[in-house]
């Protein structure tokens, strides 16, 4: 590419796309334009989120170009849609052949898959001590579980480090007797684990310096509450109260006065403490009616003063418990992280969280591999064997900071490229940012934007899609009527979240308008009655048979769970889910085997043991009054691994009592998931329980079946057909328990804090004002939550949902819905045999009438041709060292002896495989060999070989007979013989020879080198020789052939210098 | 003598063609080849070669004298030695001893971030790195040295490899000090002075297209003393697209087209997916063994191809490669043992007792029962003394007594071989200590999982062995130290297991140019893998491996383009070869088809890529959530005798009533670190009843006395049964315990302030006959009765420690609900009060008024003394409605229960409870999952 047309034709793009407008098609395009362009594949980078999607982008680019390269009127299209109508057939297919070329050196994969790739290649600077490995979410769960009993039991073994945590955990839970630890760590670790990543400075954690920098309303002074009550008190004493007020006081002060700093409050302290947070700004003024015992009672402006000290002191006491309580679980994070960077992360065992916090280095200014930039750049190139030109990223609403942190450098240099020869793309729809539980900041689309075009170079140029390519019009109207209605929004939610959705609001288009397409929004009484809607709708569309994709989308997993149950039992199309399954726990059958490893391990738990009773297997166990099928349990996982044992009992379920094909199917993960606990080498079971109870495998929709699937999961995925029957829920702008982090615009963390009672908060303007800030925030991701759901149908769309009761407040999904669909009243219908009552419908409720499957592919994969090939035969093979196997005591295996046995033994076999004939002068000989080459190691073989050759019956035995003959000294064969292949080798053969060279007599001399003791008579047949030697005597029979019976076998026992004759067998 | 090319024609197995080719013009007698020396590239070549050489010899009744047979690999390490090289051990340990003591400020380019703690552990990982590093240099011929001179100016790496080449120059140093050599360098010496074993009068490398850099220099020296043919499994006419070496040029076959029909693609979803399919076409034949073999160029497969085979082939499968060693039994128990002697936590001594090696060895010693029994009594140690450590157990099993001797002599077993292993060398004592524990028992040859234990055993002897005559021991700082590195080693080395003969092969993709079987599938030919691809390498990445003549992945595409097309074209005719790959990896990455599969010709390819990277078919559809059996209870007597809290269990819920409380079904609780809420309930109770006898103390008004009293108790029954070091967790529940008992000590002084004197604590129901209710016995322990000593009232107070305060009423009585009926509840259980119907849940207040009426009179007030988690909350909370018709209506409920329990009524569960213990069991659905015969109760239809 020149620089013209780099600079003129690939410019920076961010472009704001909305649902189903083209995101990936445009991505692609531009993909493809790069390379028209003259850009190597290779230096394009293009990343996204999910795996799916990553791979999507190869498919789609393939299929374009293969399109293309095939047809003219593709190409065509293809030119256009890249922008460059000259370019025809032949290119497209030069660049298909380039793409796939190049095919190893792409980048065209996951954001997190590239991070990781950049620790892989950095392993020493980022100080692991192994090459790094993904964590999946099984092994992560067991590594977390590792750790947390370590922290229990470092801390247990005494000293500073158990004081402090149990200090630490003291202080945590302040004010409460926690009498169970166990599960309250398990809760700090697992909720707030990635806050201390994110946050590792202690400085930020429950310090009242950093959340009130101005000074807080409640840490005022050292009030003393009871010294206000008391004042009150007598002044409420010369008051008129009602019976009800006099109660309610009396009761208060009884209770403050019990009251303990820590302590929560009591009932009676919570509700007059409540109406006092109430009327606060009026306290301040010193005129204020308090509410106490259900009526309003006049302050004067004493009272106030004195009741607003009283609520500061207690309010004050309760801030402070909290700041103590903030910075005891930052102790326990501390304490658990620096056990887990040990144990986990510094081994190189990473879950994706880890590899950012590595690359990221958190609380530092720059990102750890770009302190030293330009050096860290180079090398992020060099050794990732890659220099990209061009970035490409897609879902951007999804990318957080901390990831945008550990990518900006790299992207600094291309848009900061003084030659403006690199380019920039970014593609999201910020109305999609439903992963901002997962840090995924949609702000960052304008930050960057505005960042690099106000830093010079090259500019970003905006575009916005607002054409939907997938939905029809009915859908589109209806999303333009529940999201483009912001007054309804504005009545309905939070300020901050209406004008956040309304920046990036475009009122939606569809491109197909004249799709027969149709929305129906209905009202059903109870769950039951809307399961059963969903699925009257479906026996009355028959989506599967009219060749459409049909999806109902749900809030949560269990939602997910009990509708794929209510379906599969009740309606006669298949049904599948895009959910987490578990094969430990969520069958029978994998229930039967974790009972059965569990029980066999630990024979006291009758829990399982009369589960097992309960299942087929009651007769084997009631039959078996020794024990012995748990030992023999627990010595076959020792043995052969969890997953060996499992597959054998699932054998031998299916012949006690058969499986189900579901069971069956299950009971195959099962045994997956053991293998790959199996891996490690791991025995225990109680960790294999606990890894199987939690495992979890993604089962897959398959499109030709109803899919079932939360609203996350079905982002980026288009159906013909959707039903939203679980729109039910509370308000959208309810936060989340638990720690409150405190971000500055720039995305700093201000403060952490586990805040106070929301009337606290209220009161006070930080706290006010961060709630504020994370209410808007967390309504505006519900808004992307909705919308989501509401783009997906490409052709119909079926929202049913609980009537709304005339006094409901709530402002959820339905309220909103029916705020901006509805239309006064309500109009009866039917979906096949269900009753409803139709809100609001759009376009033609016949719709799928006109819809035909198209007629089948064949898809059934060729079988070959012919069945018949030639059968090869492949032969047992056969040893003749293990013609009978041996026994082999322990007591030998584990002895030194046996290894310098053998050792000695080899270099016996070596210095005889030398001696040819023998002569008087054969000792001599040998021993002048020694004498050049002799060694410590090797000293005690030579001797033996020596003694043997002293002893004239040996020497004998070597002796060249009288007649012709052969010598064979170490020799192997290789021989098929009885339908075996057999391979060995002979120490020593002598073939006697006939006058043709004919072989007419032989003979084996086997050498044995065993160290056994001398006083106890030697037994061939005990030692396994015997079997040897038939094996060594019928092959020389075969090679010979002589008879076998008169081939003559003896074993030399080097050690007691003695010559065995083994008979030929019967 | 010079280096001569031959060409064996692909229409032949590669096997039988080498071996008719080494066996040249042999006419007859026997084969004899005893001075050759054979090259192939794997051990499973060699294997191929030695059986085709002796079928060959069959064939004309002679049997074959074979050559010596190597891998590229042993001819560099075979041989005479001078020195002595150092061992896999060695590499390690002097690695990790340069490590532990390099100062990292010389190092700043390869140790920008010092490791968090410089151990053992990271000197190890370190060590493997840098011993990798020097294996994939090494092949080339080189150095770190090499690469850290001689590289041009614009190196980005300069420095960093210039410190490499400064460890490595300590190591060598630390080697020679030693009198060692490092393997690598000792293969590049030996290459260049190739010593040619005795006897060999001729070198031949057989189907090799790849070998090793370094064993070509080898073979070039051999050249010059005796002929040295290279077999090139193609047709001659190929010549031209090969070097002298036989290697596939890169130039062509990185362009060549590589014939294959759109017929034999399988694109399938993942690695399970893949195998299935395999599975799936070899089924049709009747002996696939004989005719059929399975590729498995992706590892990912094969452990789903060892299922997928015998499943729908009935056939077992066969990987020569072997099992990992790591995965072995015996490496199991070691890595038990390394982990005890880290920190000889009680955890881990309960993993050693389940180990079958330790049993075993237990069971075989006298005094000790068998296992189930020992772990019985094992567990109930566990659960109930918690300790920390071997330490910590050992001192509680020795305070409790005889009782539990048998845990006390399984600790000092576990002492005494922890003391033995850490008394004296790992080489000296763990070969003892494996004598001890296997002592007695013996491995049966013919087994083959005794063989693998053989193996195993072996395979760790020579370790140690290895680590005995290693010079650099000194530097492990202790048996545990020695044992992870024996167990790393270990982890590296393979079992090999012995082929069936009715197996079907699955081969890695290296060894399949050996493979003879006509119907040949492919499966894992995906992109990255075949080719193997390496990307981002942090030593040495292609750019460098390329510039250092090593390995790299354009030569890695031509070899194995050369491969593909050779399999497919010997099976061209009286043969197939089918092709299977995946979409996704077994952990969901996208994978790509194999460019291999793309080299057709141009006008093919947009064809080829839209068959390759269409989707895969649909999975099956999954079936419908189903049991395959119901679930019956066992059927077990009632019960002989019933206590006051039973009744509210049952009234919950019979069903799972006749879970807990008949067949007693109670989990073992294995990660159980902390007292459960009943062992924190009865340590405060323990100490309150002690309080209630204590006659001097349990009469004061003085909160300070009491609070003294209490937390002296308090401390002396803990610390009895935690022994004197608990662990963290037991000493919070510990302080828990004294702060809420403090604060009780408050209240206590107030109610006795108020008249309110203990008469007695702990009281029992008298036992036997005495009080019975409907038959049977009834049982209970009433935790307080107390007087006041102004009106003369008596008072009954149960102590209760859960979180939360707890009302006396709420705890025994509820208003039926809007949508629930009087019908759906026993009669017994629901009675009217003021005109409003209520149930009962729990029985245990008035059942304690009943049992004391002859005591206390029929008047009798009760109340709940409150310990919660806020102490602020503490307190007596009386049950105000003490009326007769209450009691009588409780006493009837009571009656019914009993009566119901007797009849053996079981059954149906309770719609809601709220908790469901047996929820995981029954997923929720007793009523469908269950077999309801044995809980109907007697007269009920079944």
């Amino acid at each position: 590419m020149n620089d013209r047309q780099a600079n003129e034709t690939v410019p920076n793009e961010m472009i704001l796309a909305s649902a189903g407008s083209g995101k990936t098609y445009r991505l692609t395009s531009r993909y493809i334009r790069l390379m028209a362009l003259g850009a190597d594949p290779e230096r394009i980078i293009a990343l996204t989120f999910t795996r799916k999607a990553a791979g999507e982008f190869l498919d789609e680019i393939l299929g374009k170009l293969a399109r293309a390269a095939r047809d003219e009127n593709a190409a065509a299209d293809l030119a256009e849609a890249i922008g460059m109508p000259n370019v025809g057939r032949d290119e497209f297919l030069a660049f298909l052949s380039r793409l796939v070329e190049r095919m190893p050196q792409l980048e065209l994969g996951t954001l997190d898959g590239f991070f990781f790739r950049i620790v892989r290649g950095f392993p020493f600077e980022l100080g692991l001590s192994a090459p790094p490995e993904i964590l999946d979410e099984n092994s992560m769960r067991s590594e977390k579980r590792r750790v947390f009993r370590r922290v229990f039991r470092q801390a247990g073994q005494g000293g500073r480090a158990r004081r402090e945590f149990v200090e630490a955990f003291k202080q945590a839970t302040w004010g409460v007797q926690e009498k169970r630890l166990a599960a309250r760590l398990d809760e700090f670790i697992e909720r707030y684990h990635e806050v201390f990543l994110a946050v590792p400075d202690g400085e930020f954690w429950g310090n009242p310096r950093r959340i009130w920098p101005e000074g807080s309303v409640w840490l005022v002074d050292d009030t003393d509450p009871r010294e206000s009550l008391e004042t009150l008190d007598r002044a409420f004493s010369c008051k008129e109260l009602t019976d009800a007020q006099r109660r309610t006081w009396e009761r208060f002060v009884c209770e403050v006065g019990d009251w303990r700093p820590g302590s929560p409050w009591s009932d009676g302290m919570k509700r007059p403490l409540g109406n006092a947070l109430r009327i606060w700004s009026d306290l301040e003024t010193g005129r204020a009616k308090w509410t106490i015992g259900g009526k309003k009672l006049e302050l004067s402006g004493d009272e106030c003063l004195r009741l607003k000290r009283l609520v500061q002191a207690l309010c004050g006491a309760e801030v402070e418990k909290k700041l103590q309580v903030t910075r005891g679980l930052y102790e326990i994070l501390r304490g658990y992280e620096a056990l887990y960077a040990d144990l986990v992360r510094g081994g190189g065992r990473l879950t994706f969280s880890d590899i950012l916090v590595l690359l990221s280095a958190p609380g530092s200014e720059r990102p750890r591999l770009t302190q030293d930039a330009a050096d860290g750049r180079l090398m992020v190139n060099y050794r990732l064997d890659g220099r990209y030109d061009h970035w490409l990223l897609d879902e951007f609403q999804d990318t957080s900071y901390v990831q945008w942190r550990a990518l900006s450098d790299l992207i600094d240099e291309v848009v900061q490229d003084p030659e403006g020869r690199r380019s920039f793309f970014y593609v999201g729809d910020v109305k999609q940012a439903i992963f901002a539980w997962r840090e995924g900041d949609a702000r960052l689309f304008r930050e960057i934007h505005r960042h690099y075009n106000a830093s010079g170079g090259k500019p970003i140029q905006e575009r916005r899609m607002s054409e939907s390519w997938r939905s029809g019009p009915a859908v589109i109207d209806t999303v333009n009527r529940v999201f483009g209605n912001h007054q309804v929004m504005r009545d309905l939610f939070p300020a901050g979240a209406v004008e956040r959705w309304s920046e990036g609001w475009d009122r939606h288009r569809a491109r197909h308008q004249d799709r027969n397409d149709y929305v129906a929004f209905c009202e059903l009484e109870g769950e039951d009655g809307r399961y059963r809607a969903v699925l009257e709708l479906l026996r009355e569309i028959r989506p599967l048979e009219r060749g459409l994709s049909c999806a109902i989308l749900v809030q949560r997993n269990r939602k997910a769970a009990e509708l794929i149950q209510f379906l599969r039992r009740h309606g006669d199309f298949p049904v599948a889910a895009e959910a987490d399954m578990r094969p430990g726990i969520d069958n029978p059958l994998g229930g039967l085997l974790l009972a059965l490893f569990k029980w066999a391990a630990y024979p006291s738990d009758r829990f399982a043991r009369e589960h097992l009773m309960m299942t087929p297997l009651r007769d084997v166990l009631a039959g078996d009054r020794s024990g012995d099928v748990g030992r023999d349990v627990l010595e076959s996982v020792h043995r052969d691994g969890f997953a060996a044992v499992s597959e054998s009992w699932i054998a031998r379920m299916e012949t006690l009592g058969g499986l189900d094909a579901f069971n069956r199917e299950r009971g195959a993960f099962f045994v997956a998931a053991a293998r790959s606990f199996d891996r490690h080498g791991r025995r225990s079971v109680a960790e294999f329980v606990e890894f199987m109870s939690e495992y979890t495998v993604r089962e897959s929709a398959p499109e030709n079946a109803v899919r079932v699937m939360t609203v996350h999961k079905s982002k980026g995925l288009g159906f013909d057909v959707v039903l939203l029957p679980d729109l039910e829920g509370t308000r959208l702008d309810g936060a989340s328990r638990g720690l409150k982090v405190d971000r500055a615009p720039d995305r700093r963390v201000r403060w952490v804090l586990d805040p106070p009672a929301r009337e606290i908060r209220e009161c006070d303007p930080v706290l006010a004002r961060h709630d504020a800030e994370v209410a808007a925030d967390v309504c505006y991701e519900r808004f992307c939550q909705l919308y989501v759901a509401l783009t997906r149908a490409k052709r119909a769309m079926y929202l049913i949902a609980e009537p709304r009761k005339p006094s409901s407040k709530s402002k959820n999904f339905v309220r909103w819905l029916s705020d901006a669909l509805g239309e006064g009243n309500t109009t009866p219908d039917h979906w096949g045999e269900a009753a409803v009552n139709l809100v609001y419908s759009r376009g033609n409720a016949d719709w799928y009438r006109a819809c035909q499957a198209p007629p089948a592919e064949s898809v059934t994969a060729p079988q070959p041709e012919s069945r018949r090939f030639a059968e090869r035969v492949r032969f047992r093979r056969g040893m003749p060292s293990r013609a009978r196997p041996r026994t082999i005591p322990a007591a030998s295996l584990f002895s030194p002896e046996s290894r310098r046995g053998l050792d000695f033994g080899t270099r016996v076999h070596e210095i005889f495989a030398r001696v040819g004939w023998s002569s008087p002068g054969t000792a001599d000989e040998v021993a002048s060999w020694r004498d050049a080459e002799s060694t410590n190691e090797t000293e005690e073989a030579w001797e033996d070989v020596l003694a043997c050759l002293r002893d004239p019956a040996i020497l004998d035995a070597l002796a060249k007979p009288q007649e012709p003959a052969e010598l064979w000294r170490e020799r192997s064969f290789e021989v098929i013989l009885d339908g075996e292949w057999v391979t060995g080798t002979f120490d020593r053969v002598v073939l006697r020879l006939g006058r043709s060279g004919e072989a007419v007599g032989a003979e084996i001399l086997d050498y044995k080198t065993d160290r056994g003791d001398p006083d106890i008579p030697l037994d061939p047949e005990a030692s396994g020789y015997t079997g040897q030697l038939d094996v060594y005597r019928r092959v020389l029979a075969y090679m010979t052939g002589l008879p076998a019976r008169e081939i003559r076998c003896r074993l030399l026992f080097t050690q007691r210098r003695e010559l065995v004759d083994l008979p030929a067998e019967r | 003598m010079g280096i001569e090319r031959h060409f064996l024609s692909p229409t032949t197995p590669l096997p039988s063609a080498a071996a008719r080719f080494l066996a040249g013009e042999w006419s007859g007698g026997h084969l004899d080849l005893g001075r050759e020396l054979a090259v192939v590239p794997t051990r499973q070549a060699g294997r191929r070669l030695r059986e085709a050489l002796a079928v060959l010899a069959s064939s004309r009744n002679a049997a074959v004298f074979p050559p010596r047979v190597v891998t590229p690999e042993s001819l560099l390490t075979q041989g005479a030695e001078e020195g002595r090289i150092a061992t896999a051990m060695d590499t390690r340990l002097a690695w990790a001893e340069v490590l532990l003591g390099i100062d990292f400020e010389r190092f700043p380019h390869l140790f920008p971030s010092p490791p968090a703690r410089r151990d053992f552990n990271w000197a190890l990982g370190t060590a493997t790195e840098l011993a990798r590093v020097k294996r994939l240099l090494a092949e080339g011929g080189l150095c770190m040295r090499d690469v850290a001179g001689g590289r041009q100016s614009g190196f980005p790496e300069g420095a960093r490899w210039r410190e490499l080449a400064e460890l490595e120059r300590l190591y060598r140093e630390t080697m020679s000090r030693k009198g060692r050599s490092d393997p690598e360098e000792a293969k590049i010496e030996r290459a260049r002075r190739s010593e040619l074993p005795d006897a060999v009068e001729r070198v031949t490398l057989l189907g090799a297209p790849d070998p090793p850099p370094l064993a070509m220099v080898a073979l070039e020296r051999f050249s010059e003393r005796v002929q040295v043919r290279v077999a090139v499994y193609a047709e001659s006419g190929d010549a031209g697209n090969f070097d002298a070496w036989g290697r596939p040029l890169t130039h062509v076959w990185s362009e060549r087209v590589i014939e294959l029909t759109g017929d034999v693609f399988h694109v399938r979803s993942d690695p399970p997916d893949q195998a299935d399919r395999a599975a799936e076409l070899l089924a049709g034949f009747e002996r696939a063994e004989r005719v059929g073999a399975v590729g498995a160029a992706d590892a990912a497969v094969i452990p789903f191809l060892e299922r997928a085979l015998p499943a729908r082939c009935g056939r077992p499968a066969y990987n020569p490669d072997g099992r990992p060693a790591g995965a072995e039994e015996l490496a199991g128990t070691l890595g038990v043992l390394r982990d005890l002697m880290r920190a000889p936590e009680f955890d881990l001594c309960g993993e050693l007792l389940r180990c079958p090696v330790f049993f075993r060895h237990l069971e075989r010693r006298s005094g000790f029962p068998p296992v189930e029994r020992l772990l019985r009594e094992w567990d109930a140690f566990a659960v109930e003394c918690l300790p920390g450590d071997l330490q910590d157990a050992l001192t509680l099993a020795r305070e409790r007594g005889d009782e539990r001797m048998v845990v006390g002599r399984v600790l000092e077993a576990i002492r005494s071989l922890l003391g033995e292993l850490r008394d004296a060398p790992l080489y000296d004592t763990l070969p003892v200590v494996l004598r001890e524990i296997h002592q007695g028992s013996a491995f049966d040859e013919g087994r083959e999982a005794d063989r693998r234990y053989l193996a195993t055993a072996g395979e760790v002897m020579l370790l140690l062995e290895d680590l005995r005559d290693s010079p650099f021991a000194g530097r492990l700082t202790g048996g545990a130290d020695g044992l992870h590195l024996l167990l790393a080693l270990l982890a590296e080395r393979r079992i090999e297991e012995d082929r069936p003969s009715d197996a079907i092969d699955v081969l890695g993709w290296l060894e399949l140019l050996w493979e003879d079987a006509p119907y040949l599938v492919l499966t894992g030919m995906n992109e990255g893998v075949v080719p193997e691809t390496l990307t981002g390498d942090a030593f040495l990445p292609e750019s460098l491996r390329r510039e250092l003549g090593l390995k790299h992945n354009t030569a890695r595409f031509s070899r194995d383009a050369y491969m593909m097309e050779t399999l497919v074209r010997s099976r061209r005719d009286g043969g197939r070869t089918e092709v299977v790959f995946g979409r996704w990896s077994d952990v969901g990455e996208p994978m790509r088809p194999s460019r291999l599969l793309l080299r057709t010709r141009d006008n093919d390819l947009p064809d080829r890529v839209e068959r390759l990277f269409a989707e895969p078919p649909p999975p099956v559809i999954k079936p419908a959530w189903s049991s395959p059996w119901r679930f019956t209870p066992r059927a077990e007597e009632p019960l002989a005798g019933i206590s006051v809290t039973q009744f509210g269990r049952y009234l919950r819920c019979p069903f799972r009533f006749y879970l807990s409380d008949v067949l007693r079904m109670d989990a073992f609780d294995t990660a159980k670190a902390e007292m459960d809420d009943g062992e924190f309930g009865s340590l405060c109770h323990a100490v309150l009843e002690a309080f209630a006898n204590e006659t001097e103390v349990r009469d004061s008004r003085d909160a300070d006395e009491i609070r003294r009293f209490f937390s002296e108790t308090l401390d002396t029954l803990f610390r009895r049964r935690y022994g004197p070091n608990p662990s963290a967790p037991l000493e919070i529940q510990m302080e828990a315990a004294a702060a809420r008992l403090e604060r009780l000590a408050e209240i206590q002084a107030g109610e006795r302030r108020l008249g309110w004197r203990i008469e007695s604590g702990e009281w029992r129901f008298p036992g036997g006959d005495s009080l019975t209710l409907g038959g049977i016995p009834l049982r209970g322990v009433v935790d307080r009765i107390e007087r006041n000593e102004d009106s003369g009232a008596y008072r009954i107070v149960d102590y209760k420690t859960s979180d939360r305060n707890r009302i006396p009423e709420e705890d025994h009585i509820v208003p039926l609900k809007r949508d629930e009926s009087s019908e759906d509840f026993p009669d017994y259980a629901v009675f009217e009060r003021e005109g409003k119907a209520y149930r009962w849940i729990g029985l245990q207040l008035p059942l304690y008024r009943w049992a004391l009426r002859d005591r206390c009179g029929e008047d009798v007030a009760c109340a709940y003394f409150n310990l919660p988690r806020a102490v602020t909350e503490t307190g007596v909370y009386p049950w105000e409605d003490q009326s007769r018709e209450l009691q009588m209506a409780a006493l009837r409920c009571a009656a019914g229960v009993v009566e119901s329990i007797r009849a053996g009524r079981f059954w149906p569960p309770s719609e809601k409870v709220s908790y469901d213990a047996f929820e995981g069991l029954f997923f929720g659905d007793p009523w469908d999952l269950v077999d309801p015969r044995v809980l109907r109760g007697k007269g009920e239809p079944k």
